[in-house]
């Protein structure tokens, strides 16, 4: 029997809301019917500040997704982002109780709940559990069912936020007359749609620089071993350009996109920009010359910063023979010219982007790999949808989105 | 050339005495080298201009002809013969031990001396330590003020300024160095050359007019002596320097933005919150009490210093509806706490209405103010949206002390090249 589910991809993100709606036939193809984009209102570092900007353009993008694909949407997949995500590993470990030693399903459960068993501080949600693997008596096995040993242990690692945040971001959602039926870490959405399975296994980070926030998420050996975000995207460069420069925020927009290089290169910066009131027109009063040099200079002290603090928080897990992959950048922001290089050095690993496409390619573009990576995600996880479809409240829906 | 044949009448137990049984304030303002003593040429002190010494000491014989001050020493006449150093600072140095005496006798009895002096070159970085610690050791409360070179002068001459520069710390009540880089950052294209340096000599006039009328003046607060000993109680530290100007019928809310946005109080070398503060507030005869009461409020708010600040208003008959604001502030070394609150402190400079009238309706009491200083100045961080940061709705994103939405070129002190 042949069953469609409809997916919507929603990421209420920093600058746009990108709405994405896919079917899933028979569990295996992903289809994509209709794209709706919106720019961002109301959302300021991935966090809801203008309630009701942030729901009428959410919504906007949903019916022109709706309308693009000719279909209404029956699930949600919603992704989350910003700073106050926090991720911990947790390992779980129990005794086998059989009396042949062999590992019953029992005694998994047992361990898995038990390495989930940590509890949070008040006002902190679970967002996602990412399983790592298995260890029987300190060996590593992939499925211990059956297998013979006295203790099993189970490392999860457990990606927490702010309730309130979550909540402002599902009611949002809530407030269209639709449900979440799922949320997943952007990082992790991210990841899942620019890394290949071969290159998780290998080991990569996957770093998604977006407007207001920057995730990365660290795979090894398969596994997901860490993830987290950074309150800094391209915004604050733009930003920062604006202080130093003295122009206003569109002219920012226009420097960092036109001319901004994450390097200080040499070859260049000595040449003059025109800085202009009316791009269109010949120079008026007013108008003066900035040095490339100091574009180059603000530029690159944002992003040098940035890669220091995923270093930092990386700490001990930022060994490159365990990342044979190196590093895949993706996210708006990961278009600036040279920010390849400074990854590389800062981070000691060898520094790929995402391709451009020239076109207008949903799919390929890397503003949209999050967004991307949620259907992904919905595709590889295609059951969750009909377990969990039944309506209840959101306090409700968020125990049970935040217990898989 | 003066000399000071008449000093010297005195044996030392006798200008002891005078100085003793002499109430008035002695003040000296010296120059040294040459930007020093283009700077004694061209200050102008208003009306207090009797009341305070001016001197130059240099190498260089043609730049001490034409100086119309009290005493000017040549040195090192047997070292350059009158040539100038040529930027050897220990050529400087020894011209500078060999008349000692000289130099004793030109200090002796001051009570303020201000040391002006340009680093990097010979006769400043050698003279302006050995006058420093001489003014020092006599007992008078020394103030430097010292021009960085610029930074196309090379990196031999900035090495040499800023090791004088850590020497004058240790040696001098308060330094406040001038890079002459800013110069070029605040110059617009078509500013000449003279009228920059002018602009500089001008931060510093104003600086040393604005301490002297508050010593000397009578005026609607008064400042002592005493209290700015005090607020120099310690060396070593980083000094604290900024003045901001204001005119017109919102005088005194320009006079804070202004001061706010003194170029001094952004660069590196300069410390942005103080333990100790010392701000000096001039007006015509319409300054007013509730004016004063709101640019105290704020400029301690802004500078972290609650526990220590001394307040002075003077009411100058030639300005009409203009306010001038001076801020002289110090660090105490051991103490961590000023240094913690750089960050918070920066992070409000992007306000661009940092002072709203909300300081006047709404003053929070001293007591109340330490326990939630942290949260009243998240409280004031205020953007408008069209006009300042962008992140003025989110909150804040602190890393490690450090607020993140504050450009990282700033936080690095890194120097843009417009």
């Amino acid at each position: 029997m042949s069953t469609v589910s409809t997916y919507a991809a929603i990421e209420i993100g920093t600058s746009k809301v990108v709405v994405l709606i896919g079917e899933i036939l028979d569990g295996k193809t992903l289809n994509l019917l209709g794209v709706g984009v919106q720019k961002s209102k109301g959302v300021r570092k991935g966090k809801i500040v203008d309630f009701r900007a942030a729901s009428h353009c959410t919504h906007t993008a949903i019916l022109e997704a709706e309308a693009a694909a000719g279909v209404k949407v029956n699930f949600v997949f919603l992704s989350q982002t910003g700073a106050h995500l926090v991720s911990n590993f947790n390992k779980g470990s129990t005794l086998v109780r059989s009396s042949d030693n062999r590992v019953t399903k029992e005694d998994m459960k047992r361990a898995i709940s038990d390495a989930k068993s940590k509890q949070l501080h008040a006002n902190r949600v679970y967002i996602h559990y990412v399983q790592n693997p298995f260890y029987l008596d300190g060996a590593r096995v992939e499925d211990p069912f059956d297998c013979q040993g006295d203790r099993l242990e189970v490392g999860y690692l457990s990606i927490h936020g702010d309730e309130r945040t979550i909540k402002d971001h599902i009611h949002v959602i809530n407030g269209i007359g639709l449900h979440v039926e799922d949320m997943i870490v952007a990082s992790v959405a991210s990841g899942a749609s620019v890394a290949d399975d071969s290159e998780k296994k290998m080991g990569v980070l996957v770093i998604d620089i977006g407007s207001g926030t920057t995730d990365y998420v660290l795979y090894r050996d398969g596994y997901i071993v860490k993830t987290g975000a950074v309150p800094i995207g391209g915004d604050h460069i733009t930003n920062d350009l604006r202080f130093g420069l003295r122009v206003d925020h569109e002219n920012a927009e226009m420097i960092k996109k036109t001319y901004g290089k994450a390097i200080i290169d040499p070859s260049d910066y000595d040449e003059k920009i025109w800085l202009r009131a009316d791009p269109e027109g010949g120079l008026t009063i007013g108008d003066r010359q900035i040095r490339k040099r100091g574009i180059y200079q603000i530029v690159n002290a944002r992003v040098d910063e940035l890669f220091t603090i995923i270093q930092d928080e990386l700490g001990g897990f930022l060994d490159p023979k365990h990342i044979g992959a190196g590093l895949i950048l993706t996210g708006g922001s990961s278009r600036l010219d040279g920010i390849e290089k400074v990854a590389g050095s800062c981070l000691g690993l060898v520094a790929t982007k995402t391709p451009i496409s020239s076109s207008a390619d949903p799919i390929n573009s890397p503003e949209n790999s999050t967004v991307v990576g949620l259907l992904t995600y919905a595709l590889k996880h295609p059951n969750e949808g009909k377990t969990r479809g039944k309506k209840k409240s959101l306090m409700g829906k968020l125990s049970t989105i935040l217990s898989f | 050339m003066d000399t000071f044949d008449d000093h010297s009448k005195y044996s030392e137990n006798e200008k002891h005495s005078a100085k003793i049984f002499n109430s008035r304030l002695s003040i000296h303002l010296i120059g040294i080298g040459c930007a020093g003593s283009n700077l004694i040429r061209e200050i102008s002190l208003k009306e207090i201009e009797g009341e305070v010494r001016l001197s130059v000491i240099d190498t260089d014989l043609n730049n001490l002809k034409n100086l119309q001050t009290d005493r000017n020493i040549q040195i090192g006449l047997s070292q350059t013969r009158g040539l100038g150093t040529g930027g050897d600072v220990d050529l400087g140095r020894v011209s500078a031990q060999s008349e000692k005496d000289r130099i004793t006798k030109l200090i002796q009895g001051d009570d303020l001396v201000f040391v002006f002096t340009g680093l990097g070159g010979g006769t400043g970085s050698g003279v302006a330590p050995i006058v420093t610690k001489i003014a020092s050791d006599l007992g008078a409360l020394v103030i430097n003020f010292v021009a960085m070179p610029f930074s196309f002068q090379g990196r031999n001459r900035s090495e040499i300024a800023e090791n004088s520069l850590l020497e004058l710390r240790q040696l001098a009540d308060a330094v406040i160095p001038l890079p002459n880089d800013i110069l070029i950052q605040q110059g617009r294209e078509d500013v000449n050359v003279i009228d920059a340096f002018k602009e500089g000599n001008q931060w510093i006039e104003e600086a040393i007019y604005s301490i002297c009328a508050l010593l000397l003046k009578t005026g609607l607060i008064n400042v002592e002596f005493p209290h700015l000993r005090k607020v120099f109680a310690h060396k070593g530290g980083r000094t604290l320097f900024a003045i901001g100007r204001g005119q017109g019928e919102n005088g005194v809310q320009d006079a804070l933005n202004n001061l706010i946005h003194c170029p001094l109080l952004h660069i590196s070398e300069q410390s942005r919150a103080a333990d100790h503060l010392l701000v000096n507030i001039q007006g015509g005869r319409g300054l007013k009490m509730p004016s004063i009461n709101h640019i105290m409020r704020t400029v301690t708010d802004r500078f972290c210093s609650m526990d220590d600040t001394i307040f002075g208003a003077t009411v100058n008959e030639s300005f009409e509806d203009e306010v001038h604001i001076l801020v002289l502030g110090t660090t105490d070394l051991d103490s961590g706490k000023a240094v913690a609150s750089v960050t918070s402190l920066e992070s409000k400079r992007f306000e661009d209405e940092p002072f709203e009238n909300e300081h006047l309706t709404k003053p929070v009491h001293d007591s109340k103010k330490k326990e939630s200083e942290e949260e009243t100045r998240q409280g004031e961080f205020q953007f408008d949206f069209d006009d300042t940061g962008y992140f003025h709705q989110a909150e804040k994103n602190y890393y490690k002390d450090q607020d993140l939405d504050i450009p990282t070129y700033h936080r690095r002190n890194i120097q843009i090249v417009i």
